[in-house]
């Protein structure tokens, strides 16, 4: 049994890969971080959101040859073979809310209290921590 | 296959499609961070919306940024823990 990738195989997997890089590369687009408007009575709104993507892919082949552990006195044998991995994320956090009404257009920010608040008390902590360390009387 | 050569930082700003409104046409800008690319294995795409342009049926334009501020309390609650960090190191280190 071989372990040869054929042609077929080996566009699969660039093909594979392309489909990756272009879904990531869609995250640069405009259309990424502006939603569909949604239109209510006489007013338009439109969400928007900040759009973080992050992606890496690795591949990598190899040959080699050997004794043969079936048969030592047949000679050497040989194999080769490819793999490839990767990974990615997408994070999204809505920023805002453009509303267009008939008595103008106006932005209303978003605001994530969660993570505000998430983020006071790891900087809430890490202050007292640095406190209780400061009073600690040196020797 | 062969991937484009482009540089490992790239900040661009794209517009998007404009948006018709009553009276008023909306195009929305957008600012995206690129770090790395295909031919590096992998990469960063952080994407913004940046401002809105509004132009009026009587010719009037109007830029609108767009402001995040969440990102902006949470910049100004680092910096206020650095420096109430850095001013109680330095009030303790001339402590007896």
């Amino acid at each position: 049994m071989s372990n040869e990738l054929t042609p077929d195989e080996y566009g699969q997997t660039f093909a594979t890969l392309q489909s990756t890089m272009d879904k990531f590369l869609d995250a640069a687009r405009v259309e990424a971080v502006y939603g569909e408007p949604v239109a209510y009575e006489d007013h338009l709104i439109i969400p928007t959101a900040e759009v973080l993507s992050l992606v890496g892919f690795g591949m990598g082949s190899g040959s080699g040859t050997g004794p043969n552990p079936e048969n030592p006195g047949a000679g050497m044998t040989g194999g080769e073979g490819a793999g490839g991995g990767g990974g990615g994320r997408v994070l999204s956090r809505p920023v805002a809310v453009i509303i267009a009404a008939p008595e103008g257009v106006r932005v209303e920010p978003v605001v994530d209290v969660t993570k505000i608040g998430l983020a006071a008390l790891t900087a809430a902590g890490f202050m007292f921590g640095m406190w209780l360390r400061m009073m600690r009387p040196r020797v | 296959m062969t991937t484009p050569k482009t540089r490992l930082v790239q900040v661009e700003t794209h517009a998007g499609i404009p948006i018709k409104h009553g009276r008023v046409t909306i195009t929305p800008f957008a600012r995206s961070l690129r770090i790395g690319s295909t031919s590096q294995h992998g990469g960063l795409i952080w994407n913004r919306p940046a401002s809105i342009l509004i132009q009026s049926a009587d010719g009037e334009e109007q830029i609108m940024p767009i402001p995040d501020i969440t990102r902006q309390i949470l910049w100004t609650l680092l910096g206020v823990s650095v420096l109430i960090a850095l001013l109680a190191w330095i009030f303790n280190r001339n402590k007896p």
